[in-house]
């Protein structure tokens, strides 16, 4: 649990990778997604994994991102034993090697991207500020979450019950640590809205804001080789 | 009789955090009512989670009723230690305080005509009897810390931890609170309060420990850490308004020994007979 919070810490680090917009880092996230996605040849998948490698070098991300994947290897074993059953050798190691280059991917986007420019990004792509504001507020609080979530298993354990006992036990356990979960969650999503409200929120529809995204030459570059080199291995591939 | 507690070079830290415990020692007696202080981040939370197993040491030891904590559970050491939670939501599971009361008693081996016995004492040594089948979310502040309380102590633990026992109280339920402390002290509980609420502290325990950075800055009887022999700006701590009012009163000649309104009156009238009779 404690791998996924590091990906949750917004780090805003000084790297060309987190200097570069949000906006061509989704756009070099997409294509490369697109590739993983439709590409089975592992000679291009592996040219793919290595071309991850300067953004995560670059980026200060590889002790996180090993952190992320690490937080992941039980569900990997699991879909490799599953894949390897149903697929066969070939298909089923190539499959789960995709699996870990998506995941990767998403996992360098949010490494390198404050979840500030992500929120930016999508704005300037025209969605609307209330969606952005839920997403980025949400994402922000699950740490929060963990925290509560440790300190209500504290409180019950305090109380003498035994959360080792049998599975069925386990379950009546957490639904009933469920309640002051909810209750405690409920309780701040309203003082928050009455927060908001109070600093006038949605006061104007029309929003200004104080980061400006601003394109550079390394974007354009890294927007115009993403967007050649998929649509040429594509090409090549399947026409 | 050996301590009670007993905390021998405890070290602890935090994942991706610094150090929150640097080499802790603490004896706690049995029947003691102490105080454990300090600034936010201090380390005096992580300390105590220590005396029920929430939380093992790295490195060191902790000794409660002669067990070793790393060789109990949880459960097994709650019967010893009670640790009240500072948010009283976070240790309110039940749709009534009277199955709040049973939860944890769900697990001991009593008859049940003793749990309910043990019960109805509780809620009533606790004032909060007639809300027994009302919804613990539907209490007020300091109505909801005595359940949490009043949770605690059915299970019948020696030792009675209360982290911030104050926060978000009113001041009649804050003193109401001091009574409930002050009583079950009386009847042989240890107590062990976290707080930086030196007044509450000063009011209400016999010693007071002092903490910052995770290490212990002093350990003495609570008039001698006021009265200048500790060292409270490093713990972060203001003293309470008698010693600081007693301080200015020293100039004018006025000696006060005994630190409570009376002791203080007192010392005044004194001052101001003798001047009288110049």
């Amino acid at each position: 649990m404690s791998g996924i919070l590091q990906i949750l810490q917004w780090i805003k680090e000084d790297t060309p990778i987190h200097r570069l917009d949000p906006r061509s880092k989704m756009v070099w996230a997409f294509c490369v997604m697109i590739l993983v996605i439709m590409i089975w040849d592992p000679i291009i998948l592996t040219l793919l994994t290595l071309s991850l490698i300067p953004f995560v070098v670059l980026g200060k991300a590889t002790s996180r991102l090993l952190i992320a994947l690490k937080s992941m290897v039980f569900f990997t074993v699991v879909l490799v034993i599953l894949e390897i059953l149903y697929y066969g050798w070939f298909f089923g190691i190539i499959a789960t090697a995709k699996f870990i280059l998506a995941t990767s991917i998403f996992s360098i986007f949010f490494l390198t991207t404050h979840i500030d420019d992500f929120a930016a990004a999508l704005s300037s792509f025209g969605i609307p500020f209330e969606f952005n504001f839920v997403l980025v507020t949400s994402a922000k609080y699950i740490p929060v979450l963990f925290w509560e979530i440790q300190d209500i298993t504290d409180a019950y354990k305090a109380r003498g019950i035994e959360l080792e006992k049998s599975m069925l036990q386990k379950i009546r356990s957490y639904a009933t640590m469920l309640v002051p979960l909810i209750i405690v969650t409920t309780r701040r999503a309203l003082t928050m809205a009455e927060a908001m409200e109070a600093r006038a929120f949605g006061y104007q529809k029309k929003r200004t804001t104080y980061r400006q995204l601003k394109m550079h030459l390394a974007d354009y570059f890294l927007i115009a080789i993403s967007v050649v080199l998929s649509i040429g291995v594509i090409v090549l591939l399947y026409v | 009789m050996p301590p009670f507690i007993v905390v021998h070079d405890l070290y602890f830290s935090y994942p991706n955090y610094v150090t929150a415990l640097q080499g802790v020692n603490l004896n706690i007696d049995k029947g003691e009512l102490m105080a454990i202080m300090g600034e936010n981040g201090a380390g005096k939370t992580t300390l105590v989670k220590h005396f029920n197993g929430l939380l093992r040491p790295q490195s060191g030891s902790v000794t409660v009723d002669g067990i070793d904590t790393r060789n109990a559970t949880v459960a097994e050491l709650s019967t010893r230690v009670g640790y009240v939670f500072q948010n009283p939501l976070y240790q309110l599971f039940s749709e009534t305080v009277e199955k709040e009361m049973m939860l944890g008693l769900s697990g001991v081996n009593l008859p049940d005509s003793e749990k309910k016995n043990r019960v109805d004492e509780v809620l009533i040594e606790l004032g909060v009897e007639r809300f027994r089948n009302r919804h613990p979310l539907m209490l007020s502040e300091g109505e909801r810390k005595r359940v949490a309380i009043a949770s605690v102590l059915v299970m019948d633990p020696a030792v009675i931890a209360l982290d911030e026992p104050t926060l978000a109280l009113d001041y009649t339920e804050k003193r109401r609170l001091g009574g409930v402390i002050e009583r079950l002290h009386n009847e042989g509980h240890t107590i062990i309060l976290v707080t930086h609420d030196v007044e509450f502290a000063f009011d209400l325990s016999e010693r007071i420990v002092t903490m910052s950075r995770g290490k212990i800055l002093a350990d003495l009887p609570k008039e001698k850490v006021f009265n200048g022999e500790a060292s409270l700006d490093a713990a972060g701590l203001v003293e309470p308004q008698l010693f600081q009012l007693a301080r200015r009163l020293k100039a004018l000649d006025v000696h006060i020994s005994d630190f409570s309104v009376e002791g203080a009156f007192a010392g005044v009238m004194k001052r101001v007979k003798r001047s009288k009779g110049k």
